[in-house]
């Protein structure tokens, strides 16, 4: 039996960054699946990362959101979006220094041009000492293109925090 | 170290169907993982069942957000697991992902359902965790999709994993 489940690539920060991309990603497997573990120097206990594909800043994004604070829940939702996001995807400054997000973006069909992809992401922040933001998120990028790159730009003056890890997998139906 | 998460299956459809079916699921694993990539030809609600078996005999819990408005809903007695409040549209594309783990032992099986749809608007799309299960003894040997209305179109798959313990 075939074995699937294949690191492409992965990355741990050792300084600081702006930005972060997998690029060049091989058209060779069924679904990707992205696992990551991130802290920004954003001022507050989770942060939105904003994730983009295809280098693509367009209006090309829509997505169905699901958040949790530990006391309520609600819903979020947007269409022609510029952006893949997904809430409390990055712990931010608010929390202690030992705290990142845990978070897992899976991409299914994304080498399929003819059919948009789709994707959903689920993401936890632990706040350090009251409840813990999470969120479920589906997400959709509305060009018929395959993915063939992922990237996140944090804007001028934020960064990702050493120690932010990333891991791409691809996996490959039977 | 003995490799893991292997791929056992996949359908695609080659022509429009009501449900799609894995059977003959090898009981060699220690947990399954199925990934859905599905579209329909009309609004509906997707079903899910095991081993062909109906009755009452299954139960389920929701939790799901539509535009602004977060819900939880269940059944119980029910005759198959519904993974969603209707909202998946005609022609979107929408990803279900099912883990099922210890699914060759004789206790309750137990479905965690995560289910993603983005339609044509920013209201009718879905996003939801449903936890599924049913009380049979026997191991879990094949999975049932189906669509309460319309048909399941062409290109649609299910793929099937196993994960096995060390």
């Amino acid at each position: 039996m075939a074995t699937t489940y294949s690191l492409i690539a992965s990355s741990t920060l050792a300084s600081t960054a702006q930005t972060f991309s997998f690029t060049a990603i091989p058209q060779t497997y069924t679904d990707l699946c992205l696992r990551y573990v991130a802290r920004d120097n954003s001022a507050q206990i989770s942060d939105r990362l904003q994730w983009t594909v295809n280098n693509d800043g367009g209006n090309n994004y829509a997505y169905q959101q699901m958040t949790g604070t530990g006391t309520a829940v609600s819903g979020q939702s947007g269409y022609s979006n510029g952006v893949l996001q997904v809430a409390a995807s990055a712990a931010g400054t608010s929390t202690s220094a030992s705290i990142y997000s845990n978070a897992e973006m899976y991409f299914s069909n994304y080498t399929y041009a003819g059919q948009k992809p789709i994707a959903h992401f689920n993401s936890v922040v632990n706040r350090s000492t009251t409840a813990s933001d999470t969120s479920i998120v589906s997400n959709r990028y509305l060009v018929n293109t395959a993915i063939s790159s992922i990237q996140i730009d944090l804007g001028a003056g934020n960064y990702f925090e050493a120690g932010s890890s990333f891991y791409l997998y691809g996996i490959k139906k039977a | 170290m003995a490799n893991t998460y292997e791929a056992i299956a996949s359908t695609t459809l080659a022509s429009t169907a009501t449900s799609i079916t894995l059977s003959s699921i090898p009981s060699t694993y220690t947990d399954l993982r199925v990934v859905c990539y599905l579209t329909n030809t009309l609004s509906t609600n997707l079903r899910f069942t095991m081993n062909g078996l109906g009755g009452t005999g299954y139960g389920w819990e929701l939790m799901s957000a539509t535009s602004t408005t977060a819900t939880s809903a269940n059944g119980l007695s029910q005759a198959n697991v519904t993974l969603n409040n209707g909202s998946i549209v005609a022609s979107a594309p929408y990803l279900v992902t099912v883990d099922i783990n210890s699914y060759n032992t004789t206790n309750t099986k137990m479905f965690l359902f995560s289910l993603s749809s983005n339609g044509t608007s920013a209201t009718n799309s879905e996003v939801g965790r449903i936890e599924g299960h049913n009380g049979t003894s026997a191991a879990v040997s094949s999975i049932t999709f189906a669509v309460s209305t319309g048909l399941f179109s062409v290109g649609s798959t299910i793929s099937l994993y196993g994960i096995k313990a060390a």
